[in-house]
Protein backbone atom coordinates (compact mmCIF):
# COMPACT_ATOMS: atom_id res chain seq x y z
CA UNK A 1 0.00 0.00 0.00
CA UNK A 2 1.14 3.55 -0.55
CA UNK A 3 2.01 5.67 2.49
CA UNK A 4 0.07 8.89 2.59
CA UNK A 5 1.19 11.91 4.57
CA UNK A 6 0.13 10.92 8.11
CA UNK A 7 -0.86 14.46 8.90
CA UNK A 8 -3.30 14.73 5.99
CA UNK A 9 -6.18 13.20 7.94
CA UNK A 10 -6.10 15.89 10.60
CA UNK A 11 -2.76 15.44 12.26
CA UNK A 12 -3.26 12.06 13.89
CA UNK A 13 -0.69 9.67 12.63
CA UNK A 14 -2.22 6.26 12.07
CA UNK A 15 -0.06 3.22 12.05
CA UNK A 16 -1.31 1.53 8.90
CA UNK A 17 0.74 -1.54 9.59
CA UNK A 18 -1.82 -2.56 12.23
CA UNK A 19 -4.72 -2.44 9.77
CA UNK A 20 -4.09 -5.66 7.97
CA UNK A 21 -3.00 -9.17 8.69
CA UNK A 22 0.47 -10.45 8.40
CA UNK A 23 1.11 -11.93 4.96
CA UNK A 24 2.81 -14.95 6.45
CA UNK A 25 0.47 -17.84 7.17
CA UNK A 26 1.14 -21.21 8.71
CA UNK A 27 -1.82 -22.94 7.01
CA UNK A 28 -0.43 -23.54 3.52
CA UNK A 29 2.56 -25.25 5.13
CA UNK A 30 0.32 -27.37 7.37
CA UNK A 31 -1.82 -28.25 4.34
CA UNK A 32 1.28 -29.60 2.62
CA UNK A 33 2.48 -31.39 5.75
CA UNK A 34 -0.84 -33.11 6.45
CA UNK A 35 -1.14 -34.09 2.75
CA UNK A 36 2.22 -35.79 3.12
CA UNK A 37 1.16 -37.60 6.31
CA UNK A 38 -2.13 -38.65 4.67
CA UNK A 39 -0.39 -40.07 1.60
CA UNK A 40 2.19 -41.78 3.79
CA UNK A 41 -0.66 -43.46 5.66
CA UNK A 42 -2.48 -44.41 2.44
CA UNK A 43 0.73 -45.92 1.09
CA UNK A 44 0.28 -48.70 3.66
CA UNK A 45 -3.06 -49.64 2.11
CA UNK A 46 -1.45 -51.92 -0.45
CA UNK A 47 -1.94 -55.44 0.82
CA UNK A 48 -3.87 -57.35 -1.82
CA UNK A 49 -5.90 -60.48 -1.43
CA UNK A 50 -5.29 -63.46 -3.68
CA UNK A 51 -7.03 -62.17 -6.81
CA UNK A 52 -5.72 -58.62 -6.38
CA UNK A 53 -9.18 -57.10 -6.20
CA UNK A 54 -9.38 -55.76 -2.65
CA UNK A 55 -6.69 -53.75 -0.92
CA UNK A 56 -6.25 -53.40 2.81
CA UNK A 57 -3.84 -52.32 5.52
CA UNK A 58 -1.32 -54.80 6.88
CA UNK A 59 -2.22 -56.60 10.11
CA UNK A 60 -0.88 -55.82 13.58
CA UNK A 61 0.96 -52.79 14.85
CA UNK A 62 2.28 -51.85 11.38
CA UNK A 63 -1.26 -51.54 10.07
CA UNK A 64 -2.28 -49.49 13.10
CA UNK A 65 0.54 -47.03 12.43
CA UNK A 66 -0.51 -46.64 8.79
CA UNK A 67 -4.17 -46.23 9.76
CA UNK A 68 -3.16 -43.69 12.41
CA UNK A 69 -1.15 -41.68 9.87
CA UNK A 70 -4.08 -41.78 7.43
CA UNK A 71 -6.53 -40.47 10.04
CA UNK A 72 -4.17 -37.80 11.42
CA UNK A 73 -3.23 -36.63 7.92
CA UNK A 74 -6.84 -36.60 6.71
CA UNK A 75 -8.19 -34.71 9.72
CA UNK A 76 -5.20 -32.34 9.65
CA UNK A 77 -5.69 -31.63 5.95
CA UNK A 78 -9.37 -30.77 6.36
CA UNK A 79 -8.63 -28.65 9.45
CA UNK A 80 -5.78 -26.78 7.75
CA UNK A 81 -7.92 -26.03 4.67
CA UNK A 82 -10.79 -24.76 6.84
CA UNK A 83 -8.40 -22.63 8.90
CA UNK A 84 -6.82 -21.22 5.75
CA UNK A 85 -10.23 -20.34 4.31
CA UNK A 86 -11.29 -18.68 7.59
CA UNK A 87 -8.14 -16.61 7.92
CA UNK A 88 -8.13 -12.94 7.11
CA UNK A 89 -5.70 -12.45 4.35
CA UNK A 90 -4.48 -9.49 2.43
CA UNK A 91 -2.37 -10.25 -0.57
CA UNK A 92 -0.49 -7.85 -2.76
CA UNK A 93 -2.98 -6.00 -4.94
CA UNK A 94 -2.77 -5.60 -8.71
CA UNK A 95 -3.11 -4.54 -11.34
CA UNK A 96 -1.25 -7.55 -12.68
CA UNK A 97 -3.47 -8.66 -15.52
CA UNK A 98 -3.41 -5.26 -17.10
CA UNK A 99 0.36 -4.97 -17.02
CA UNK A 100 3.03 -6.43 -19.25
CA UNK A 101 2.77 -8.92 -20.87
CA UNK A 102 -1.01 -8.99 -20.40
CA UNK A 103 -2.02 -5.49 -21.47
CA UNK A 104 -5.74 -5.34 -22.07
CA UNK A 105 -6.43 -8.73 -20.45
CA UNK A 106 -8.37 -8.64 -17.22
CA UNK A 107 -7.12 -10.38 -14.10
CA UNK A 108 -9.82 -13.04 -14.15
CA UNK A 109 -8.85 -14.18 -17.61
CA UNK A 110 -5.13 -14.27 -16.81
CA UNK A 111 -6.00 -16.33 -13.73
CA UNK A 112 -8.06 -18.71 -15.85
CA UNK A 113 -5.16 -19.20 -18.24
CA UNK A 114 -2.69 -19.81 -15.43
CA UNK A 115 -5.07 -22.47 -14.08
CA UNK A 116 -5.32 -24.05 -17.54
CA UNK A 117 -1.53 -24.05 -17.86
CA UNK A 118 -1.34 -25.91 -14.53
CA UNK A 119 -3.91 -28.39 -15.82
CA UNK A 120 -1.72 -28.88 -18.91
CA UNK A 121 1.04 -29.94 -16.52
CA UNK A 122 -1.33 -32.33 -14.71
CA UNK A 123 -2.44 -34.07 -17.91
CA UNK A 124 1.11 -33.80 -19.24
CA UNK A 125 2.31 -35.84 -16.28
CA UNK A 126 -0.28 -38.57 -16.90
CA UNK A 127 0.29 -38.67 -20.66
CA UNK A 128 4.06 -38.41 -20.19
CA UNK A 129 4.14 -41.34 -17.78
CA UNK A 130 1.99 -43.35 -20.21
CA UNK A 131 4.39 -42.63 -23.08
CA UNK A 132 7.39 -43.38 -20.89
CA UNK A 133 5.93 -46.68 -19.68
CA UNK A 134 4.85 -47.70 -23.15
CA UNK A 135 8.23 -46.89 -24.70
CA UNK A 136 10.05 -48.88 -22.05
CA UNK A 137 7.65 -51.83 -22.53
CA UNK A 138 8.03 -51.67 -26.30
CA UNK A 139 5.68 -49.25 -28.03
CA UNK A 140 4.06 -51.69 -30.49
CA UNK A 141 4.23 -54.73 -28.19
CA UNK A 142 1.84 -52.78 -25.98
CA UNK A 143 -0.98 -54.11 -28.18
CA UNK A 144 -0.55 -57.52 -26.55
CA UNK A 145 -1.77 -55.99 -23.27
CA UNK A 146 -4.94 -54.60 -24.77
CA UNK A 147 -7.97 -56.76 -25.59
CA UNK A 148 -9.20 -56.90 -29.16
CA UNK A 149 -12.54 -55.65 -27.85
CA UNK A 150 -10.89 -52.29 -27.13
CA UNK A 151 -11.82 -50.76 -30.49
CA UNK A 152 -11.73 -47.15 -31.62
CA UNK A 153 -15.44 -46.70 -32.30
CA UNK A 154 -16.54 -45.66 -28.75
CA UNK A 155 -13.62 -43.22 -28.69
CA UNK A 156 -14.61 -41.79 -32.06
CA UNK A 157 -18.21 -41.33 -30.93
CA UNK A 158 -16.96 -39.55 -27.82
CA UNK A 159 -14.72 -37.37 -29.96
CA UNK A 160 -17.77 -36.33 -32.00
CA UNK A 161 -19.78 -35.66 -28.83
CA UNK A 162 -17.04 -33.55 -27.24
CA UNK A 163 -16.25 -31.60 -30.42
CA UNK A 164 -19.94 -30.83 -30.82
CA UNK A 165 -20.24 -29.74 -27.20
CA UNK A 166 -17.28 -27.40 -27.70
CA UNK A 167 -19.08 -25.96 -30.69
CA UNK A 168 -22.27 -25.43 -28.68
CA UNK A 169 -20.32 -23.41 -26.09
CA UNK A 170 -19.13 -21.21 -28.95
CA UNK A 171 -22.79 -20.91 -30.01
CA UNK A 172 -23.69 -19.88 -26.45
CA UNK A 173 -21.33 -16.91 -26.77
CA UNK A 174 -22.78 -16.08 -30.19
CA UNK A 175 -26.26 -16.16 -28.60
CA UNK A 176 -25.12 -13.71 -25.91
CA UNK A 177 -23.77 -11.43 -28.63
CA UNK A 178 -27.23 -11.51 -30.22
CA UNK A 179 -28.82 -10.86 -26.82
CA UNK A 180 -30.79 -14.10 -27.09
CA UNK A 181 -31.59 -15.69 -23.74
CA UNK A 182 -33.32 -18.60 -25.47
CA UNK A 183 -30.29 -19.21 -27.68
CA UNK A 184 -28.02 -19.14 -24.66
CA UNK A 185 -30.21 -21.62 -22.75
CA UNK A 186 -30.47 -23.90 -25.79
CA UNK A 187 -26.71 -23.91 -26.38
CA UNK A 188 -25.84 -24.56 -22.75
CA UNK A 189 -28.47 -27.32 -22.52
CA UNK A 190 -27.01 -28.93 -25.64
CA UNK A 191 -23.54 -28.73 -24.11
CA UNK A 192 -24.82 -30.39 -20.94
CA UNK A 193 -26.61 -33.19 -22.79
CA UNK A 194 -23.62 -33.87 -25.05
CA UNK A 195 -21.38 -34.08 -21.97
CA UNK A 196 -23.81 -36.51 -20.33
CA UNK A 197 -23.77 -38.51 -23.56
CA UNK A 198 -19.98 -38.60 -23.40
CA UNK A 199 -20.07 -40.00 -19.86
CA UNK A 200 -22.78 -42.56 -20.64
CA UNK A 201 -20.85 -43.79 -23.69
CA UNK A 202 -17.71 -44.02 -21.57
CA UNK A 203 -19.54 -45.92 -18.83
CA UNK A 204 -20.86 -48.44 -21.38
CA UNK A 205 -17.38 -48.87 -22.81
CA UNK A 206 -15.69 -49.29 -19.41
CA UNK A 207 -18.37 -51.69 -18.28
CA UNK A 208 -17.87 -53.75 -21.42
CA UNK A 209 -14.07 -53.88 -21.08
CA UNK A 210 -14.17 -54.59 -17.35
CA UNK A 211 -16.49 -57.55 -17.85
CA UNK A 212 -15.09 -59.29 -20.90
CA UNK A 213 -16.15 -62.91 -21.41
CA UNK A 214 -13.89 -65.23 -23.30
CA UNK A 215 -10.75 -64.42 -25.18
CA UNK A 216 -7.40 -63.55 -23.71
CA UNK A 217 -8.83 -61.26 -21.07
CA UNK A 218 -11.77 -63.38 -19.96
CA UNK A 219 -12.81 -62.19 -16.54
CA UNK A 220 -12.37 -58.57 -17.44
CA UNK A 221 -9.79 -55.97 -18.35
CA UNK A 222 -9.80 -53.68 -15.32
CA UNK A 223 -7.50 -51.40 -13.30
CA UNK A 224 -5.09 -54.05 -12.08
CA UNK A 225 -5.17 -56.39 -15.08
CA UNK A 226 -1.97 -54.96 -16.52
CA UNK A 227 -0.08 -51.70 -16.99
CA UNK A 228 -1.95 -50.82 -20.20
CA UNK A 229 -5.29 -51.16 -18.38
CA UNK A 230 -4.06 -49.05 -15.44
CA UNK A 231 -2.83 -46.18 -17.61
CA UNK A 232 -5.97 -46.32 -19.76
CA UNK A 233 -8.44 -46.12 -16.88
CA UNK A 234 -6.43 -43.59 -14.86
CA UNK A 235 -5.83 -41.18 -17.72
CA UNK A 236 -9.26 -41.35 -19.31
CA UNK A 237 -10.72 -41.34 -15.77
CA UNK A 238 -8.91 -38.11 -14.93
CA UNK A 239 -10.33 -36.67 -18.13
CA UNK A 240 -13.82 -37.92 -17.31
CA UNK A 241 -13.46 -36.19 -13.92
CA UNK A 242 -12.79 -32.96 -15.76
CA UNK A 243 -15.89 -33.53 -17.88
CA UNK A 244 -17.98 -34.06 -14.70
CA UNK A 245 -16.65 -30.81 -13.19
CA UNK A 246 -17.43 -29.04 -16.47
CA UNK A 247 -21.00 -30.36 -16.40
CA UNK A 248 -21.49 -29.10 -12.82
CA UNK A 249 -20.35 -25.66 -13.98
CA UNK A 250 -22.70 -25.91 -16.98
CA UNK A 251 -25.60 -26.65 -14.62
CA UNK A 252 -24.72 -23.59 -12.58
CA UNK A 253 -24.51 -21.45 -15.72
CA UNK A 254 -27.85 -22.86 -16.92
CA UNK A 255 -29.66 -21.96 -13.71
CA UNK A 256 -28.23 -18.44 -13.73
CA UNK A 257 -28.86 -17.99 -17.46
CA UNK A 258 -32.47 -19.08 -16.89
CA UNK A 259 -32.79 -16.25 -14.39
CA UNK A 260 -31.51 -13.85 -17.01
CA UNK A 261 -27.81 -13.62 -16.27
CA UNK A 262 -24.89 -13.27 -18.72
CA UNK A 263 -26.62 -11.27 -21.43
CA UNK A 264 -24.91 -8.12 -20.17
CA UNK A 265 -21.70 -9.86 -19.09
CA UNK A 266 -20.54 -12.90 -21.01
CA UNK A 267 -17.28 -13.40 -19.12
CA UNK A 268 -18.37 -16.37 -16.95
CA UNK A 269 -19.56 -18.22 -20.05
CA UNK A 270 -16.39 -17.30 -21.92
CA UNK A 271 -14.13 -18.53 -19.11
CA UNK A 272 -16.10 -21.73 -18.80
CA UNK A 273 -15.63 -22.12 -22.56
CA UNK A 274 -11.86 -21.78 -22.20
CA UNK A 275 -11.94 -24.67 -19.70
CA UNK A 276 -14.31 -26.80 -21.76
CA UNK A 277 -12.27 -26.36 -24.95
CA UNK A 278 -9.17 -27.35 -22.98
CA UNK A 279 -10.89 -30.58 -21.90
CA UNK A 280 -11.71 -31.06 -25.58
CA UNK A 281 -8.06 -30.57 -26.61
CA UNK A 282 -6.91 -33.14 -24.04
CA UNK A 283 -9.34 -35.65 -25.53
CA UNK A 284 -7.98 -34.90 -29.02
CA UNK A 285 -4.72 -36.48 -27.81
CA UNK A 286 -6.12 -39.16 -25.51
CA UNK A 287 -8.26 -40.53 -28.33
CA UNK A 288 -5.41 -41.45 -30.74
CA UNK A 289 -3.00 -42.42 -27.94
CA UNK A 290 -5.37 -44.75 -26.12
CA UNK A 291 -7.68 -45.94 -28.90
CA UNK A 292 -5.98 -45.90 -32.28
CA UNK A 293 -2.22 -46.18 -31.93
CA UNK B 1 -17.34 -8.92 -34.67
CA UNK B 2 -18.99 -12.27 -35.16
CA UNK B 3 -17.11 -15.27 -36.42
CA UNK B 4 -20.12 -17.57 -36.55
CA UNK B 5 -19.41 -18.89 -40.04
CA UNK B 6 -15.71 -19.35 -39.33
CA UNK B 7 -16.49 -21.30 -36.15
CA UNK B 8 -18.83 -23.56 -38.12
CA UNK B 9 -16.21 -24.27 -40.78
CA UNK B 10 -13.70 -25.11 -38.06
CA UNK B 11 -16.20 -27.47 -36.44
CA UNK B 12 -16.59 -29.28 -39.77
CA UNK B 13 -12.82 -29.48 -40.21
CA UNK B 14 -12.36 -30.88 -36.67
CA UNK B 15 -15.09 -33.44 -37.28
CA UNK B 16 -13.51 -34.46 -40.59
CA UNK B 17 -10.01 -34.75 -39.11
CA UNK B 18 -11.24 -37.01 -36.30
CA UNK B 19 -12.90 -39.24 -38.89
CA UNK B 20 -9.74 -39.19 -40.98
CA UNK B 21 -7.69 -40.44 -38.02
CA UNK B 22 -9.88 -43.51 -37.69
CA UNK B 23 -9.90 -43.90 -41.48
CA UNK B 24 -6.10 -44.12 -41.37
CA UNK B 25 -6.48 -46.99 -38.91
CA UNK B 26 -9.21 -48.76 -40.93
CA UNK B 27 -7.22 -48.40 -44.15
CA UNK B 28 -4.64 -50.67 -42.55
CA UNK B 29 -1.86 -48.08 -42.58
CA UNK B 30 -0.94 -48.98 -38.99
CA UNK B 31 -0.45 -52.62 -39.97
CA UNK B 32 1.71 -51.99 -43.01
CA UNK B 33 3.58 -48.79 -42.11
CA UNK B 34 3.00 -48.20 -38.40
CA UNK B 35 5.20 -45.16 -37.96
CA UNK B 36 3.88 -43.35 -41.03
CA UNK B 37 0.34 -43.89 -39.79
CA UNK B 38 1.45 -42.86 -36.29
CA UNK B 39 2.92 -39.62 -37.64
CA UNK B 40 -0.17 -38.82 -39.69
CA UNK B 41 -2.54 -39.41 -36.76
CA UNK B 42 -0.47 -37.36 -34.28
CA UNK B 43 -0.05 -34.49 -36.75
CA UNK B 44 -3.83 -34.47 -37.30
CA UNK B 45 -4.33 -34.23 -33.52
CA UNK B 46 -1.88 -31.36 -33.26
CA UNK B 47 -3.56 -29.46 -36.10
CA UNK B 48 -6.93 -29.95 -34.36
CA UNK B 49 -5.48 -28.73 -31.05
CA UNK B 50 -4.09 -25.60 -32.72
CA UNK B 51 -7.50 -24.92 -34.31
CA UNK B 52 -9.33 -25.28 -30.99
CA UNK B 53 -6.80 -23.17 -29.08
CA UNK B 54 -6.48 -20.53 -31.80
CA UNK B 55 -10.16 -20.06 -32.62
CA UNK B 56 -12.44 -21.61 -29.96
CA UNK B 57 -10.16 -20.38 -27.17
CA UNK B 58 -9.59 -17.34 -29.42
CA UNK B 59 -5.90 -17.09 -28.59
CA UNK B 60 -5.44 -15.79 -32.12
CA UNK B 61 -7.09 -12.56 -31.10
CA UNK B 62 -5.56 -12.28 -27.63
CA UNK B 63 -2.23 -10.74 -26.62
CA UNK B 64 0.58 -13.25 -27.22
CA UNK B 65 1.27 -13.34 -23.47
CA UNK B 66 -1.65 -15.74 -22.89
CA UNK B 67 -0.37 -18.13 -25.57
CA UNK B 68 2.99 -18.18 -23.81
CA UNK B 69 1.30 -18.97 -20.48
CA UNK B 70 -0.36 -21.96 -22.17
CA UNK B 71 2.89 -23.06 -23.81
CA UNK B 72 4.73 -22.73 -20.49
CA UNK B 73 2.47 -25.48 -19.16
CA UNK B 74 3.30 -27.63 -22.17
CA UNK B 75 7.04 -27.03 -21.83
CA UNK B 76 6.85 -27.87 -18.10
CA UNK B 77 5.00 -31.11 -18.87
CA UNK B 78 7.52 -32.13 -21.53
CA UNK B 79 10.43 -31.22 -19.24
CA UNK B 80 8.90 -33.35 -16.45
CA UNK B 81 8.54 -36.30 -18.80
CA UNK B 82 12.04 -35.99 -20.18
CA UNK B 83 13.50 -35.61 -16.70
CA UNK B 84 11.57 -38.64 -15.45
CA UNK B 85 12.54 -40.72 -18.47
CA UNK B 86 16.15 -39.78 -17.91
CA UNK B 87 16.24 -40.52 -14.19
CA UNK B 88 14.04 -43.62 -13.99
CA UNK B 89 15.50 -46.50 -15.89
Amino acid sequence: MTEEDPAADGGVAVDHEDDHEDHASIWPFLTGLSSFVLLLGLSGNTVSDADMSVMSYPAGIEGLIYIGLTVVGGVGLVAALIAMAAENFEGPSGPFGESFPFEGVENGKVGMWIFLASDVVLFGAFIGSYIFTRVSYGWTHWHDLVPAAHVSLPGLINTYLLLTSSFTVVLALVAIEKNSRRGLLASLSATFLLGIGFLINKAIEWNHLANLHGGEFAGGWWLQTNIAASTFYLTTGLHAGHVIVGLLITLYLLVRAYRGAYLDNDRPVEYFGLYWHFVDIVWLFLFPLFYIL
Amino acid sequence: MTHEKLYTYIYVVLFAFATLQVAVEYAGVLEDMYWIGFGAIIVLSMVKAVFVAGYYQHLRWEPRGLTYVYLTGLVAAVALTVAAAYSIT
